[in-house]
Parts: structure tokens; sequence; C-alpha cells
């Protein structure tokens, strides 16, 4: 009887692949009609290869191929996309190698019949993870890249030598300008172990988390809306201004606010990006979208969390202790029932550290803990306390065997 | 209608080539993944979304559609994909097929009790027979495709066919499980 059994998915694997033959296909058509369980496994089984099939194609896709290809037959005609030129100009040269899982694409989901999907660089983090790059540097419109060392206090400047903001130890003020009309951007980037934070033009400070990029107006516009791009973790304490709506943006989400404070963390590496009210009101929505009360986008009251994770399409609303996500501005570290895997992450960004855990099981084991130390080695050892491993730090590098 | 959209198409209307580009990074994977629900080859998908990418801007479709790209692109991508199917005459349950695509858009998983799940479902393939077991893993885990799983085992694809079947048949309660393993 088994082998029946065995024989029927075989049919199905057939059917799949569009080798079935008429014969068999007639066959699994009256094995399918026989009764509901029946058609319930075959169902069951083209869903899941459907969804499959996505995922692996997700990954292995070489989308400057795909583009170079449409942009390729458009020239044939004489039609010619002018802005795509340079970019594929450079390309060409790398075809026609199709290099397998070269986009770390995840494909978010066929909910809801929404698409959509994420494009993880992981550019960023893996810069930080460079010993040598572990300085906090602050990019300007022009794309020059000057580095903040902690210890000095300097004038930024702009392109005509106008001094625009003050540098003075780990923070970073802008001055008040009312005249500009036209936005350009600095951007803040944060490595490991440390933090950094920024007061806007309009005075709005935000306090940058280990691991962070920060992208913002030197000088906002009046009559315009406060926007800024945030990728990792940040503080947020925005001057109130009823008219000029202050914006946060990350890949999965955004929150729009008139004036209070706010936590926000969207790391790229991780699943959730989350917001948690401290202060005032919010509206959350989802990052490419304009925010709508009417259609559903919601506010938040203090105390309360908002996420989305990459594998979900819905924004998800909850009543939080809010201490637990803003420890980190005094240094405290704050574990509730989580899992290794993501400590892990956290302790990399924080201490500025590789964790290369070789135990697996460990990765699923959950803690809760709170940390207010200074080295990493005393939080490893608290926690082999309760769950007990090796561990081994060399330079940046801590391997975790069982 | 579709905020995005209707931005994306204004900026076609005046002649914004950057929208092209634009257009191609938010829909052309999700098209392709669309493609695949009906036909099986990842090739066949993407010629199919090129084709209509191509002929969206070359016939300027786009003035025709009143900001609404998204499900224009859809249904295109659908109709030309069975139309291929048809051509190839190939063997297509069309209603169950129907049936399947509808629940697919109500996939979802619970995240709180994953953990649990994954659990019982690494034990569940740990019972499987070793043979189908080492085969499952290698095509659900590792991602091989028969031909692969035959040659590393040194068996025939027949043989990997029947071993993988046991397996799904045994696991079929876990089957959106399996579906999530591949993603991580």
């Amino acid at each position: 009887m088994e082998d029946k059994n065995t024989y029927i998915y075989q049919l199905f694997l057939n059917y799949i692949s569009g080798e079935i033959t008429k014969k068999d296909s007639l066959k699994l058509r009256n094995w399918i009609a026989l009764n509901s369980a029946n058609k319930k496994e075959f169902t069951d089984y083209l869903r899941l290869h459907k969804i499959a099939q996505g995922i692996r194609f997700s990954e292995n896709f070489d989308k400057e191929d795909a583009w170079e290809n449409i942009v390729g037959k458009l020239e044939d005609d004489g039609k010619f996309l002018s802005q795509g030129k340079k970019e594929d100009a450079k390309v060409r040269t790398l075809r026609p190698l199709r290099n397998l899982l070269k986009y770390a694409a995840i494909f978010i989901g066929v909910l809801g019949g929404a698409y959509f999907y994420l494009e993880i660089s992981g550019k960023l983090s893996s810069d930080f993870k460079t010993s040598e790059e572990n300085k906090i540097t602050l990019q300007s419109n022009d794309g020059e890249i000057k580095v903040l060392l902690e210890k000095n206090s300097q004038h930024i400047l702009n392109q005509k030598g106008e001094v625009i903001g003050t540098q003075s130890g780990n923070e970073i003020r802008y001055a008040a300008n009312s005249s500009s009309e036209k936005l350009r951007y600095n951007q803040l980037s944060v490595p490991y172990g440390k933090t950094f934070s920024v007061f806007l033009s309009d005075s709005s400070e935000v306090v940058l988390n280990s691991g962070t990029t920060f992208k913002y107006p030197v000088n906002f516009i009046k009559g315009t809306s406060r926007k800024v791009y945030l990728d990792g973790e940040a503080y947020f304490k925005v001057t109130k201004n009823k008219t000029d709506a202050f914006i946060v943006e990350t890949t999965l989400l955004s929150t729009k606010v008139f004036g209070t404070e706010f936590n926000m963390s969207s790391y790229s590496n991780e699943v959730k990006t989350t917001v948690v009210l401290v202060e005032g009101s919010v509206g959350v929505f989802k990052s490419g979208t304009i925010f709508d009360s009417d259609n559903g986008d919601p506010y938040l009251s203090p105390g309360q969390l908002a996420s989305v994770d990459k594998s979900q399409n819905s924004i998800k609303i909850e009543n939080v202790d809010t201490y637990v996500y803003t420890a980190w501005l005094n240094g405290v570290l704050f574990i509730r029932n989580e899992p290794f895997l993501k400590i892990a992450k956290k302790l990399e960004r924080k201490y500025n550290v590789i964790i290369d855990n070789q135990y697996e099981a460990l990765n699923n084991e959950m803690f809760t803990a709170k940390f207010d130390v200074e080295n990493v080695s005393s939080i490893l050892d608290a926690f082999k306390k309760i769950h007990p491993f090796n561990y081994e730090i060399t330079n940046h590098r801590i391997t975790i065997t069982p | 209608m579709n905020s995005r959209d209707l931005l994306l198409s204004t900026k076609l209307k005046n002649g914004d080539t950057s929208a092209y580009k634009e257009l191609f990074d938010i829909y052309y994977m999700p098209l392709c993944i669309y493609s695949l629900k009906f036909n099986d080859s990842f090739q066949q998908s993407e010629d199919i979304v090129q084709e209509i990418f191509v002929k969206f801007w070359k016939e300027k479709l786009y003035l025709r559609l009143n900001g609404v790209i998204g499900p224009y692109l859809f249904k295109a991508v659908k109709n030309n994909t069975l139309m291929q199917l048809r051509k190839e005459s190939k063997y297509i349950f069309e209603e169950i097929e129907e049936e399947v695509l509808k629940v697919l858009d109500d996939e979802s998983i619970d995240m709180l009790t994953l953990e649990e799940d994954k659990k019982k479902l690494f034990k569940e393939v740990e019972g499987l027979p070793t043979k189908s077991k080492e085969v499952f893993k290698a095509i659900v885990l590792d991602g091989l495709k028969y031909k692969e799983v035959a040659e590393q085992f040194d068996i025939s694809i027949n043989t990997v066919k029947t071993h993988y079947s046991r397996a799904l048949k045994q696991l079929r309660k876990s089957l959106k499980l399996i579906v999530f393993l591949l993603l991580i």
C-alpha cells in the first residue's frame, strides 16, 4: 500500500515538471476526484511547490541581467533609455555569468495579494565589522567622507566653506538656517561599539545606536515635511512644529510625528522593524506609502510598540515597557525572552565583535537578562551559567562551541 | 488606487525615464514569481515578464492605463503564461490550479508558534527512514535538484523521487513549515 502512495507522489512531481503522460494525468485526475482527502493532499503539495519555487527564484535570479535584456530589446528598435545607459554599460562587461545568490533578496510574501520584497544590501553591516573602518563617518552631499574622531571638536562646512554645524566629542549640532531653499543631505555612519548624537537644524535630537546609518538634510525647508532616513536604531526627540511633520523612513516602516519622543529600530540584518513611543503621538505606516489614518494606518499612544516583520505584511501593535527599548541610551542591554541568535547580534553591535556561533542548538535558547557592563566576556560568562558552552576570544572574534 | 503606481504613472507621462528602472525594480521579481505560479520554468517566466516590460514601454501602454499599472502587469503576465502553456499542450488541471492560487494569496506563518513547530518538524524528519531523510534534507534544506541528489547518492532520479515522495507523504501535515524552512 505504501508504494501506491509513493507512486501518487511521483505523479505529483511529474505533473509539476510537465513531464506527465496523458495516461498518468488521467490516473492522477481520477485519484484526486476520488475523495476530498486526496484532493487536499494534491493541492497542499502544489501550494508548497509553488511557494518554494517563488523563494528559489527570488534567491537566484539575476536582476541586472534581466534589466539589460529589456534595455537591449528596446535599443534594437532605436529607442533607448538614456538614464539607464551609464549603469548598463558597466554591467554589460559582467554578463553572461549568472551569479547564484548574488542577490540576497528575501521573498516576503504572497500575503494578501500584495507583492513586495526587500533587498538586503549587507553592505552597511559588513563594513562596520572591519576594525579599520571602525570609525564614525560623515558623508556630505557631494560624497566626501569625513572621519569624526570622538576626541575632536570641529566645524562642519558646506561646499561654499560656510559653517553649517559643529562637532564636539560624540555629538554634532547643525545651525538653524531659515533661508535655505534646497535640501542638502549629510549621512552619519556609526560603527559597532559606538553611539553618537545629532542635533538637527530644527534642534530635534537624534541619538544613534551602534551599527546605524542616518541620513538627514543639513537644513529643513519651511513649509515642507522634515524627512530623514534610518538604517539601524535611533532615539528621537523631535522639536514641535505643527505644520511641518517629521518623518522617519526605514526600509519597511515609516513614522510621522509633529513633536514627541520615540525609539525606532530597523537593522537590515534583523527581521523586525519596531517603533516604540515614549511620549506624545506618532503615526506609523508602510514605507513607500503616505500616512493615511482613514485607511487604517495606526496612531500609537505612549507605551505602545508597532512592528513589521520581513515575513509579515501588516503592522502589529502591542503594549510594552518602553524602558526595555530605550535602555541602550544609558548603556544598558535589556534582554527579554529573546533567542540567543538575536542576542548575539545585539552583542556584536554593542561590543564591536563578530560572534561565530558553532553551537547551533544555542541559537534557539531563550534568555531574559539585563547588563550594564563594559566587557562582553562577563556577559558570555553569565549566559554560560544558564546554558553551558565554551567560547574563545581572539581580537574581535568570538567563537562559541558546545 | 495604489499611490506608488500613480506616482510612477505621472513620471512616465512626463517623460521621466528614471521611472522605467523604478517600475522594473518594483515589479520584475513579483511578476516572475507570479508567472511561476502557473508554470514551472524560471527561464520561461523571465522571458514572458521581460517581453511584457518591453511592450509596455515600446507601446507606451502607461498612457492608457490611468495610473493602474500593477493590476495590468499581473493580468498580462497571467494571460501570457497560460497562453504559453496551452501552446505546449501540457496537462494542466486548471480548476485546481485556480483554487491553489486563491489559497496562496492568504498564506501566512504564525511567528509565535514557529520555534515550537520547527522543533516538531525536525523531530518528524529524524523519524523518517534513512534514505528518505537524506534525500529530503538534500532537497529541502540544501536546495539541491533531483539530478544533483541522484548524483550525490549514486541512485537514479526516479529513486530520488520515490524517496522524496515518501518523505513528503509522511510529513504532509508540516508542509507549510517546510516552505518556511526554505526561506531561512
